[in-house]
């Protein structure tokens, strides 16, 4: 069988999942906090090799070309989004490291625990400062939800104190954890890591600005260039099948009719 | 798939053309005194999980990080926003402004939010009953319900929302009435229900009744009109930039379409 014809077949697959990411991407371009993905891929030695099968028979000459091509993991950039001034008094932006921390679901344990970096917030019923997008309170440095006064006006300062009447009433949290690289994305604009990592959370230094939100750090141009370069290479890999496929008639039918 | 990627585009389409008609809505209402702009949140959906984090390879190796892919953006709401409008001198006796925080609370049909509604919209008008009501086509009463006596000349409105009417024969202004206003724990919660009224939803928390000026209420100020709190330059920029978005999610899906033909047609036989 035409050993081209694999490669060619993971090239289509490795393509189509580069358009599927770049896609989510733009359509997250007005998502506040949104983080844009990165697709890898990489070399895929031959068979044989990547699953360690040394005493099968191998095919010298072909196996120097490898694999073809393999999806590698998807990485978040995290790279800081603009900020925009929106004037809204609750609407805080972080500018640099951190995340807020919101609780999601019953229980008090590190696996409920969710970071963020969309701070859209306001008060509800019981008065708790909560994000607008989902109702999940935000918590204070005690993991505690921040119950405020909802007549008086509301200052966040930079380092996360809020104060009310120029009365201290609560303290966000601005968390990180050790290895940004293990965070993954749960929708709704909330990112999450392993419960170990979680209870290790520490402090970070990001500032916050009251009355901006964080625009979607989504380069427009090159997620549309991501698109394109993918529509084409997915197009040529196919093409490249194709052929295979019409050499292998050619040798079906014509060789068959000499012999 | 490129299905997916043509999912993800087309719900990027959708909740733009949701943004887009709520900055039409915030753009024809400029003019609306009282009105209260509104945004559109958005969010990203779920992603699917195609490989996980932490799987063993032949050589007992980890991979360090999972393989996720995102299924687009969803709307989460449409957001109002209470700051106020600035206020524009009409020298009309019955246009009053709420100077802070709180809403004028009006009477309505019973089926809506039990009965009452609220706005920051001060434009009054009286009708042949000589009850204060909203000055439009639906002429709704003012809570409570205040009477202006027939024969009565110069009406004032004080900060705190006393209303006095100046007597035939009488030197000192009688009062008629008390305006009240009502403030929400959580006024974005409100539910719109045109005529520039809102009502109580139970995300707003229930209304807490009081005169102006006490409680850090709004005081009133007569003779001014609040004007609609839309600004029009970030709502054109707005604009650009949703039409923006817009075009590109839809070359994606020209993109994504284009090569799922190529597909069929050339592994086709």
């Amino acid at each position: 069988m035409s050993y081209g014809m694999y490669l060619a077949g993971s090239s289509l697959a490795a393509s189509m999942y580069r358009m599927d990411v770049a896609a989510n991407n733009l359509a997250n371009i007005q998502t506040v906090g949104f983080k844009p993905d990165m697709t890898a891929t990489r070399f895929r030695p031959a068979a044989r090799e990547e699953d360690g099968l040394a005493f099968l028979p191998s095919n010298e000459m072909l196996e120097k070309l490898g694999g073809g091509v393999r999806v590698g993991p998807t990485r978040m950039n995290l790279a800081q989004g603009p900020l925009e001034t929106t004037g809204q008094s609750l609407d805080v932006a972080i500018q640099g490291s951190g995340y807020f921390v919101v609780k999601d679901g019953a229980g008090s344990g590190p696996e409920t625990f969710r970071f963020t970096r969309d701070g859209r917030l306001t008060l509800d019923r019981q008065s708790r400062l909560v994000q607008t997008g989902t109702g999940k309170p935000v918590l204070d440095e005690n993991d505690r939800p921040i119950t405020l006064d909802p007549t008086a006006k509301i200052t966040i300062e930079p380092n996360g104190l809020v104060r009310q009447n120029g009365q201290i009433a609560g303290q966000l949290a601005l968390m990180n954890i050790s290895r940004p690289d293990q965070l993954r994305k749960a929708g709704h604009n909330m990112f999450v890591a392993s419960p170990e990592l979680m209870a290790r959370r520490t402090r970070a230094d990001g500032n916050l600005v009251q009355g901006a939100v964080e625009r979607a750090a989504v380069d427009p141009v090159r997620a549309t260039l991501d698109v394109m370069g993918a529509e084409r290479s997915a197009s040529s890999a196919s093409r490249l099948i194709a052929m295979y496929d019409e050499l292998m008639q050619k040798a079906a039918t014509q060789f068959a009719r000499m012999g | 798939m490129a299905i997916t990627a043509l999912q993800s585009a087309s719900s990027g389409l959708s909740a733009l053309n949701t943004s887009l008609e709520v900055i039409s809505n915030n753009l024809a209402n400029v003019n609306t005194p009282g009105f209260k702009a509104a945004r559109t949140n958005f969010q990203d959906l779920l992603y699917v999980e195609r490989a996980q984090p932490g799987v063993e390879n032949a050589q007992g190796d980890q991979r360090p990080i999972g393989l996720y892919v995102g299924l687009g953006t969803r709307v989460t709401g449409t957001q109002i926003d209470f700051r106020s409008g600035s206020p524009i001198d009409t020298g009309r006796e019955l246009d009053v402004t709420i100077n802070g925080n709180g809403f004028f609370r009006v009477r309505i049909q019973d089926q809506l939010g039990d009965g009452f509604a609220y706005t920051r919209t001060g434009s009054f008008a009286i009708n042949s009953q000589g009850e204060i009501v909203m000055a439009n086509d639906q002429g709704r009463r003012l809570e409570p319900n205040i009477v202006i006596p027939e024969n009565a000349t110069q009406l004032t409105i004080d900060a705190s929302g006393r209303v006095f009417v100046k007597l035939p024969a009488q030197v000192q202004p009688e009062q008629v009435g008390q305006i009240e206003i009502a403030t929400f724990i959580n006024p974005a919660g409100m539910r719109p229900i045109g005529e520039n009224l809102f009502v109580e939803s139970p995300a707003s928390g229930a209304p807490v009744i009081g005169n102006p000026g006490t409680d850090q209420r709004g005081t009133l100020v007569q003779k001014f009109l609040e004007s609609s709190n839309v600004d029009p330059t970030n709502e054109l920029i707005d604009l650009i930039k949703t039409q923006r978005a817009f075009e590109m999610n839809s070359n994606v899906i020209r993109a994504a379409d284009e090569t799922l033909r190529t597909i069929s047609t050339n592994l086709r036989r």
